[in-house]
């Protein structure tokens, strides 16, 4: 095997032991969103089939999804022991995106060190480690196919069946996600701006790729666009959510969520390339940076997921800088210091997104789902009517489901669900006995589940009105969640 | 030989075609029927009353009032309404499909692009809307296939159909005489005075049609708020009712942007398609004529997407016309699905069966029920036919109160004021109107004993106005 490809599964393996470092440390998953992933592909398992009613989200509600990600991991669970399923293989597969951004590297820059030197950062982007730690995140399947349809479509002729195939892939997986598809279209703008020739067969595959994500928009989404018009774009996230999920877009958030380096090296890199050469591919990557840049401003991209990508890109982008020093230092009389430069520049850019990375890793594990709230729902499921219903924050919805094994108020399947969240503020933040009854009773709320994240959301140290005995009764309490039972 | 083989072929693929089209006319009908539901929406309900009771004066609408409506429709059904309203979509929908088809045949589109577009017609979601039920837009786009067919062929066939197109739809009697004249300037210069000749009748009928409306009804009123989203109001699939499908946009794109070298030859074309484009989007009722246009230039997309010189790889090409196919049938069969599933649904039909043998007085409830109330022989307080009807706005705001009172009083009043009998609740309605079972007018109807009720099942509650002692 030759040296390179050793160095790139070593980095492959660090970037996979990285991840599996931290997701094992804990039994349990790090987020709400991985509940939902948990419970759907647990139901593909068990029925062969989607759960499309979902009669306890939100006492019944429709879940609009391909299930392509489910039926994948349902698959394997039939096959494997579930840490294998749902704790290492998201792991080896968000992984693999060194292989990619090493591909897309080097196919741009003709240069193995430098792009070397980008699958090494990619390993440790900290927003994608946020996203995809110990989550089951439908990111880690994602991130690494986008890229790699990307690539195939730099020497379209010769790959169009895979194109097809990830095309297909790319927006069942995900197909709220408009990403590629502006990203082509810029595409096609760019080089007919700049006179390049592309081949028949690159515009054949952005027609194609165009009509195919119209088609399964309408069929899966049609009455949301008809119902909100463009605005179900932002997927019916309630109004005070908007901000949680939409951010603005400002620089210093930017230097903060990738880095300095990668943003400054990235920038650069994309810019020289632009400057100097007029390769379709070069284009190509320019118009994903801007679609993805355009995205983030409209917010037509979950802040985070825009965020991910972006620094994704920018490390494929940075390649090109690496590239373009190691040459000017062969023109230069310190050519022999050249591998200590780059080395240094790999070091310092490889340590400014470690901190933040294991910053990031510790947070999600410290911070994400604990063992202790995992009790407390599992006291609920062993301790409580089957039927009862169990009120929690936006952001539990999806671990009531999963672990208490109970019909939740709200979660985070919003698109075809009634707007609650004003209602559940309400019921957690009023003083009045009265109010919170009414919505209780609305709802017909057997349980409160209580955490330290709900005191955070709503900046509550109690609820002031379960003090009432004759209403409500304090049934399970551990450090870190409260349950009290409606007894009135 | 060959010559013989593609005559016979030319000749199965229009029997194809008609045959396609006759099945695309019957599925709504058919399984409407099979599922014991009554017709579609509300209009074939005010068409069939207007048709039987042919007159100046409307006794139901708004508890009376001048019958200023677009009377072509109801005169056309009136001498058999209750098989006419039927029979009539499918008979025009057979013969607008033939019109169209001759129309581009005299226009010298070529074989091909023809079937392409008459295709696309057919499975276009405004097809399947106009010519499915009994509504008010059928006949006046068959009137505006047969004039503009004959005005082609120089016929003065065209008088008696612009003098009483302004009977069915003024809106589209002004487009067609647009589009006539960018026909003639561009194309037919020859036939200025033909078109002069049908310019002044169509004025004329208009001015005098309409100006009897104004004098013996004042201005039209209106009410509500104009949209001003272009995707709802003209995508289909976006939430037009009858607009263009978003797949035959995309294929009169890839044909506008091929054909577009030869724009100045098309000048008739881009003119219309500009013009159409525009009043369209101020008023949707044109859209059936912007469809028009739309799968013509659609139905060039898909002939050069076929092209196999064009295309560099056979497998993308096969995948892309799939997905195309995919998507016009899909929204077909979305239009299909929506008409099918349109109200009134059997527990609405069952309710106004039980209301017209009622005493006769005014029932109240939203205006989107007012038709179906009038169907059942009863007066309402106002219903969607607010063109031209009194005091449009004033009724609104009285009704919204209504719904919203807790108010006894307010409520005593607004009943004396409107002479209410009954109130119709529905479940549909209570979903869009309240936001909890004791809301407003909701409330007054559960816990006074200013209403009784008369009647509940399948989802529809009546009731009766109590008189007081």
């Amino acid at each position: 095997m030759k040296k390179e490809y050793l160095i790139l599964l070593l980095i492959f393996l660090v970037s996979l032991g990285f991840q599996l470092f931290f997701s094992l440390q804990v039994s349990h998953y790090s987020s709400d969103d991985a509940y939902f992933e948990l419970r759907h592909s647990e139901y593909i398992e068990e029925n062969f089939k989607p759960l499309i009613y979902d009669e306890m989200s939100y006492e019944g509600n429709y879940i609009l999804n391909t299930h392509v990600w489910h039926y994948f991991l349902a698959l394997l669970g039939l096959l494997l022991p579930s840490v294998l399923v749902y704790k290492i293989i998201p792991a080896f597969l968000a992984s693999f995106v060194v292989f990619f951004v090493f591909i897309i590297a080097r196919h741009l820059t003709k240069n193995t060190k430098a792009a070397l030197f980008g699958a090494l950062i990619s390993a440790f982007i900290p927003t994608y480690i946020a996203l995809t730690l110990n989550q089951i995140s439908l990111y880690s399947i994602y991130v690494p196919l986008t890229l790699l349809l990307i690539y195939t479509f730099f020497d379209i002729r010769k790959r169009i069946p895979m194109f097809i195939i990830l095309s297909f892939l790319v927006v069942l997986l995900d197909p709220m996600n408009f990403l590629m598809l502006l990203t082509l279209l810029i595409f096609l703008i760019l080089v007919i701006a700049e006179s390049i020739i592309i081949r028949k067969e690159m515009t054949e595959s952005i027609i194609f790729f165009f009509l195919l994500t119209i088609l399964i928009n309408l069929i899966l989404f049609k009455n949301l666009y008809i119902d909100g018009a463009l605005g179900a774009l932002w997927q019916n996230i309630p109004a005070e959510l908007y901000a949680n999920y939409f951010k603005d877009f400002d620089i210093i958030g930017l230097i903060y969520n990738i880095g300095f380096l990668p943003i400054v090296l990235g920038f650069v890199g994309l810019g020289l390339a632009l400057s100097k050469e007029n390769k379709k591919e070069i284009y190509l990557l320019g118009a994903v940076i801007l679609s993805d840049i355009v995205l983030l401003i409209l917010r037509l991209i979950p802040y985070e997921v825009g965020v991910m990508f972006l620094a994704i890109l920018l490390c494929i982008a940075s390649t090109i800088t690496i590239k373009e020093i190691i040459e000017y230092f062969k023109l230069t009389k310190v050519v022999k210091y050249s591998s200590l430069v780059i080395v240094v520049i790999m070091f310092v850019t490889v340590v400014s997104l470690m901190i933040p990375s294991v910053i990031n890793a510790n947070d999600v594990i410290d911070n994400g789902v604990s063992s202790e709230e995992v009790d407390a729902l599992t006291w609920i499921s062993e301790n409580s009517p089957e039927n009862s219903v169990v009120l929690g924050n936006v952001f539990e919805g999806n671990l009531i489901l999963e672990l208490a094994n109970r019909a939740n108020v709200i979660d985070s399947q919003f698109l075809l669900a009634p707007d609650r969240y004003y209602d559940i503020d309400l019921i957690y933040t009023t003083e009045s006995l009265y109010k919170a009854g009414v919505e209780l009773s609305k709802y017909e709320v057997d349980y409160i589940y209580f955490s330290e994240k709900t005191q955070e959301m709503f900046g509550i140290e109690e609820i002031t009105y379960v003090s009432d005995e004759t209403c409500f009764e304090l049934v399970y309490e551990n450090e870190k969640a409260k349950v009290y039972e409606k007894i009135c | 030989m060959k010559m013989k083989k593609q005559k016979s072929m030319k000749k199965y693929v229009n029997i194809g075609l008609i045959l396609a089209c006759i099945i695309v006319l019957l599925i709504v009908p058919a399984i409407r029927w099979s599922n014991g539901d009554s017709f579609v929406g509300e209009e074939p309900f005010l068409f069939l009353r207007l048709a039987e009771d042919v007159g100046l004066t409307d006794n139901l609408s708004y508890s009376g009032r001048f019958a200023a409506y677009d009377w072509g429709v109801p005169l056309a059904m009136s001498f058999a309404p209750s098989i006419l309203i039927y029979l009539l979509p499918f008979i025009f929908g057979l013969l607008s499909f033939i019109i169209f088809g001759l129309i581009l045949k005299k226009l010298e589109i070529s074989r091909k692009v023809r079937n392409m577009s008459l295709l696309l017609f057919l499975l276009s979601p405004c097809f399947v809307y106009l010519f499915s039920f009994t509504n008010a837009l059928f006949l006046p786009l068959f009137i505006c296939l047969l004039t503009f067919y004959l005005f082609m062929k120089k016929s003065l066939w065209t008088i008696p159909l612009v003098l009483i197109l302004p009977l069915f739809n003024v809106i589209l009697c002004a487009s067609l005489l647009i589009v006539l004249f960018f026909y003639m300037q561009y194309n037919e210069k020859k036939s200025q005075n033909h078109f002069i000749l049908l310019l002044l009748l169509g004025v004329i009928t208009s001015i005098l049609y309409y100006g009897y409306f104004i004098f013996s009804a004042g201005w039209p009123g209106s009410f509500g708020g104009f949209s001003f989203d272009p995707f709802k109001r003209m995508v289909f699939d976006l939430g037009s009712s009858f607009g263009l499908g978003i797949f035959v946009i995309t294929l009169a794109a890839i044909g506008i942007l091929v054909s577009w070298k030869n724009k100045y030859e098309n000048k008739f074309l881009v003119a219309s398609l500009v013009f159409l484009s525009i009043f369209s989007y101020l008023k949707q009722d044109v859209l059936v004529l912007l469809n028009l246009f739309i799968v013509v230039i659609g139905g060039y997309g898909l002939y050069h997407m076929l092209r196999i010189k064009r295309w560099n790889n056979d497998t993308l090409k096969k995948f892309v016309l799939i997905i195309i196919m995919c998507g016009v049938a899909f929204s077909c069969l979305a239009q299909f699905n929506n008409l099918i599933e349109e109200g009134p649904n059997e527990g609405v039909v069952k309710a106004l069966e039980f209301l017209e043998k009622q005493e006769q007085g005014v029932v109240f409830s939203d205006y989107t029920r007012g038709i179906w109330i009038n169907s059942a022989g009863q007066p309402n307080v106002m219903d969607s036919q607010y063109k031209f009807a009194p005091e449009v706005n004033e009724r609104y705001e009285d009704s919204t109160n209504f719904f919203y009172t807790r108010d006894v009083e307010n409520a005593s009043l607004f009943i004396e004021k409107y002479d209410i009998k009954y109130v119709w609740v529905d479940e549909e309605l209570k979903e869009e109107i309240w936001d909890y079972d004791t809301q407003g007018l909701l409330f007054l109807l559960e816990y006074t004993n200013q209403f009784n009720k008369i009647y509940y099942r399948e989802g529809v509650e009546i009731w009766e106005v109590t008189k007081e002692e």
